[in-house]
């Protein structure tokens, strides 16, 4: 099978996968009202005005928002259920998202997701790709030389940042070094992105300065994952026949390590680069949240706590889309790289 | 060779076998404890599971008030050369007479018309015997409704630094008293009378009296009448005991109360007629207010000393509140007549520090100077209630010597605290952190273990059947935990957790629940791959050869060689889950109703519900502790598994 196969059989295995994911999601958000026994729109309906939201506002917005009311009761038919599946995945693969209840009230979410992923971008891109370099730098010089001094004080850092929860690093950091020191500006906070300040450079600027402390934190969280990967990696390179030959034939270290040994050793990393950086839009819950960054994490998780059914159905369904697309083009971009893959 | 033989050959090589496996193992566990990382993390484990489960002998109230809100840790005191201990400047029991030289009271605030009697030991007590009793008279003008009474309490700060927190608790009970307008004890011969007469000054007003008579026993019986001067009677009646009427007088008239005895022996009996004055006056508002004394003068700052002092101190003067005498947060606490009532203390535990805080902590370093006397003043306002006891009041020139209000004061503490407390310091509401985490280790340990062992049951079931027997059902359970690795997890754990929360789970068994779904794919893929390598070992082949079924080789061949994978996974699986259990309740996705580590990191940093929140309550060790316990379980683990692997894989074993 070429690579043209291979690549085919990922898609459509991926669009397999997200339509399993939509189903998924589709039975996990009704599942609440079968269990508990209520019409989903009156258990949405019920939780919301206990959570103090105005009934009449309320259903102004429900009559608004036509996809819920095309929600069956609870003892309909299975006929009418299924009908409701069909409008559900055709509004899915449009896009056609529908409105906000309680987070943004009555706003577009699909608008909404589109603003939030920029600041997702803003955080997560830098921060992979500087945790990526450090972790494939220092994982470089680790495997070529494993045991040296340098390597386990690395790896007891990599074990400590490892079992540490990211929260609690990011937490301290920001209470220390905003909040106490007051070193970095109020700690990332709700920051205007470029395009919305009258000056672009200074506000990017500025914008780049808050959201460095959530960067360096996220950094210090992940570049050890990076750092251990490259340096297995290596490790097992350096071990096969290949780079005996060429010790044999007395090349100097650096050329082995970086002509032979490392383009061996990236090829697996590559996937993981990849993967990171493709899944850059689908946010950081816990990091947004600590540092109020508006990304799709933390809109994910205020529509959790505010329970917007709709909103928080459709921003899982975006992460998950993102992560199996960022999956398919790993595959593909491993099997491209990597001519002795066996598809 | 005849069958015998055989039958005792093979069971030799079982017994050599099992001895193999017997000095295998000790030889394991010897490597084990050789290996410092792996002890090291053995120990940790252990103590910290201990601990958690002696939490409820330990700390058996881990979220009630311990100390001063946001106090470091106890070790921090060696770094601070001018810490001192907790300690009571100011204690009063009120048993003898000399705790009333460190007191002195004030005065009153409507200076003409109300004097205090003095001070003295009284019998009665709020803890034990004795306390302070301050009585007022008031017995001359008509018009007056209130009247309000300090009583200063003086101490000297010792320290050179001021106080982290200085909290404040004292007991007290008002009485509130008419003298009787006749209070009278007569003898009476048969069919004698005695007649007493209720002549009043003040016009206008209606009001109760108790009319008592207590006659001694089997004597009597005396008829009782009450005329008033405008001819009417209002009682008329004859009693055989003790008994006590309610009268409605009118001062417009005069009463005549006749006494006479309708029996046959000579009667002893008293009388008393008094105004009905309990509810005249409330005491509902009582003040706490802090001044300097100044022991040269022999008196409190003014008001206006005070407050130039302050300011010049840099306190605004407007943010202070004033009382009467004093400038410092003023406390407005109830009052009930004829009861006791306790500020900050508590009858129980009478030992407990006070909970009220004396004063706000910009003031504190101002006041709490070195070798600074201090006043705390109480200072309690009495009020005719409302217009319709002001009557009542008025009456007052009518009762003889005039109405007696008494305070009694006791146990009066102030307790100062330096802001170090116990191993970990305490939180934002004074609980003690460290039986907070141990508290809610217990959860974390619990869900860890048990979600673990969820997914290692879904985990190695799935990859020992998907492995061994491959075909159609692996590529069916394959294609699953593809499913299940390509969901991003923590956003999945958010989803399911919302759901469960939905369904009204109970938060616990929800978060148990989400992880046992959660994290077993990985270990099925790895126990998979594994059984595929061990499933071409020519025992296998001659287990099936002999006609084993594949649910004995499984059990007998193949699960022994999965089994230092699964302790691994065992081992990493706790960690993953006690770290996915802190970042749920972090998040409060739950809203989990226990003492969990991640819960107190949240509070701690200050975000709820997913919103923002200010880094005002921040305090590094309120934060630094539940982090670093769960970064000690990690490595503990990772440790142990660590170990493990050194001992089993013969790779590393070779390589150290």
């Amino acid at each position: 099978m070429g690579l043209k196969e291979y690549t085919i059989r990922r898609v459509i295995t991926g669009l397999i996968t997200i339509l399993v994911v939509l189903i998924f999601n589709w039975i996990l958000f009704r599942l609440p009202s079968f269990v508990m026994g209520k019409d989903p729109i009156w258990l949405y309906v019920i939780q919301q005005v206990q959570t103090g939201m105005d009934p009449k506002r309320f259903i102004a917005l429900l009559i608004k928002y036509k996809r819920l009311w095309r929600i069956p009761s609870l003892h309909a038919p299975l006929g009418l259920w299924i009908d409701h599946l069909i409008i559900y995945l055709k509004n899915m693969f449009t896009f056609n998202f529908g409105i906000s209840m309680k987070v943004a009230e009555g706003k577009e979410i699909a608008p909404l997701l589109a603003h939030r992923i920029m600041y997702s971008v803003f955080l997560l891109l830098p921060a992979t790709l500087i945790s990526i370099s450090v972790g494939i730098l220092i994982g470089v010089k680790l495997g070529a030389n494993p045991g040296s001094r340098l390597d386990v004080a690395m790896m007891s850092i990599a074990l400590m940042l490892y079992s540490i929860p990211i929260f609690w690093l990011q937490v301290l950091l920001k209470g220390v070094l905003a909040g106490q020191l007051g070193i970095w500006p109020a700690a990332g906070g709700v920051f205007s992105l470029p395009q919305q300040a009258p000056d672009p450079l200074i506000a990017f600027i500025d914008a780049f300065y808050m959201i460095s402390l959530p960067i360096l934190t996220l950094v210090l969280a992940n570049f050890a994952g990076w750092m251990i990967l490259m340096r297995g990696s290596l490790m097992d390179v350096m071990g096969e026949d290949f780079v005996l030959t060429a010790k044999a034939k007395g090349l100097d270290e650096t050329t082995i390590l970086y002509k032979h040994a490392f383009r061996n050793a990236v090829l697996p990393v590559v996937t993981s680069v990849v993967l990171a950086i493709a899944g850059v839009w689908t946010g950081a819950v816990i990091t947004e949240t600590i540092f109020t960054i508006p990304g799709v994490g933390s809109l994910l998780l205020n529509a959790i706590l505010n329970l917007d059914y709709a909103l928080c159905e459709v921003t899982f369904y975006f992460i998950t889309l993102s992560t199996i697309f960022a999956n398919i083009i790993a595959d593909i971009s491993y099997a491209l790289l990597d001519p002795r893959v066996k598809y | 060779m005849s069958g015998e033989q055989a039958e005792i050959e093979v069971k030799e090589v079982i017994a050599r076998y099992r001895e193999v496996t017997k000095v295998r193992r000790r030889y394991t566990i010897r490597a084990f404890f050789k290996i410092k990382r792996g002890a090291l993390g053995l120990i940790i484990l252990v103590t910290l599971t201990i601990l958690s489960l002696l939490s409820p002998v330990i700390a058996p109230n881990p979220n009630s008030k311990v100390h001063s809100e946001l106090s470091v840790p106890a070790w921090l005191k060696m770094f601070d050369p001018n810490a001192f201990d907790d300690f009571y400047p100011l204690k009063l029991g009120f048993q003898s007479a000399a705790d009333l030289d460190s007191s002195h009271v004030l005065g009153i605030g409507n200076t003409s018309t109300f004097y205090v009697d003095g001070i003295k030991l009284a019998q009665d007590g709020y803890l034990d015997q004795g306390s302070l009793m301050i009585r007022v008279v008031d017995n001359h003008t008509l018009n007056d409704t209130t009247l309000s009474v300090g009583a200063a309490f003086l101490f000297r700060w010792p320290h050179r630094k001021h106080p982290y927190r200085a909290y404040f608790g004292f007991a007290h009970k008002v009485e509130i008293r008419a003298p009787p307008f006749i209070n009278d004890s007569v003898s009476l011969d048969p069919n004698a009378n005695k007649t007493y007469s209720l002549n009043f000054t003040t016009k206008g007003i209606a009001f109760n009296c108790w009319l008592s008579i207590s006659l001694k026993p089997n004597t009597g019986p005396v008829a009782i009448i009450v005329n008033s001067s405008a001819g009417t009677v209002i009682l008329n009646t004859v009693v055989i005991e003790s008994t006590e009427f309610p009268l409605s007088l009118n001062t417009d008239y005069n009463y005549t109360i006749t006494l006479q005895n309708k029996g046959f022996v000579a009667t002893q009996l008293n009388i008393c007629a008094v105004a009905d004055i309990k509810n005249a006056y409330s005491a509902s508002l009582v003040d706490i207010t802090l001044n300097i004394y100044d022991p040269a003068k022999g008196s409190l700052l003014s008001m206006e000393e005070l407050l130039d002092y302050l300011q010049e101190n840099g306190v605004e003067p407007s943010s202070i509140m004033q009382g009467n005498w004093g400038a410092a947060e003023h406390v407005r606490i109830t009052t009930f007549i004829d009861r006791w009532f306790a500020f900050g203390i508590h009858k129980d535990e009478p030992n407990k520090p006070p909970e009220v805080m004396l004063c706000r902590e910009f003031l504190l370093s101002p006041l709490f100077q070195p070798d600074q006397w201090l006043a705390v003043i109480i200072e309690i306002d009495f009020r005719a209630l409302s217009s319709s006891f002001l009557p009542i009041v008025k009456l007052k020139q009518d009762i003889p010597g005039g109405i007696e209000i008494r305070w009694y004061i006791d146990d009066i503490r102030v307790q100062a605290q330096d802001g170090y407390y116990g191993l970990m310091g305490t939180d934002k509401d004074g609980a003690d952190i460290f039986a907070k985490i141990i508290d809610g280790l217990k959860i974390s340990l619990l869900v860890g273990f048990v979600a673990t062992i969820a997914n290692l049951t879904i985990g190695v079931s799935l990859g020992l059947v998907s492995g061994y027997l491959g075909g159609k059902i692996d590529e069916v359970i394959m294609r699953f935990v593809d499913f299940m690795m390509s969901i991003p997890t923590l956003p999945l754990l958010l989803v399911l957790s919302f759901i469960f929360y939905q369904m009204q789970i109970d938060p616990l068994i929800a978060i148990i629940l989400v992880l046992s779904l959660l994290g077993w794919a990985g270990i099925a893929r790895v126990i998979r791959s594994q059984v595929l390598a061990l499933k071409t070992n020519v025992y296998v082949e001659a287990a099936r050869a002999s006609g084993a079924s594949p649910f004995y080789i499984v059990r007998k061949h193949i699960l022994p060689g999965v089994w230092p994978l699964v302790l691994v996974y065992l081992m990493q699986g706790v960690v993953a889950n006690i770290l996915a259990e802190a970042s749920l309740s972090f998040l409060g996705v739950l809203r989990p109703n226990w003492n969990s580590l991640g819960r107190m990191i949240q509070e701690a940093s200050g975000i709820s519900a997913g919103t923002t929140g200010g880094a005002g309550m921040f305090a590094v060790h309120w934060v630094f502790f539940p982090g670093f316990i769960l970064m000690l379980i990690g490595y503990a683990f990772y440790a142990i598994s660590d170990a493990y692997d050194e001992i089993i894989n013969p790779k590393r074993r070779r390589r150290f």
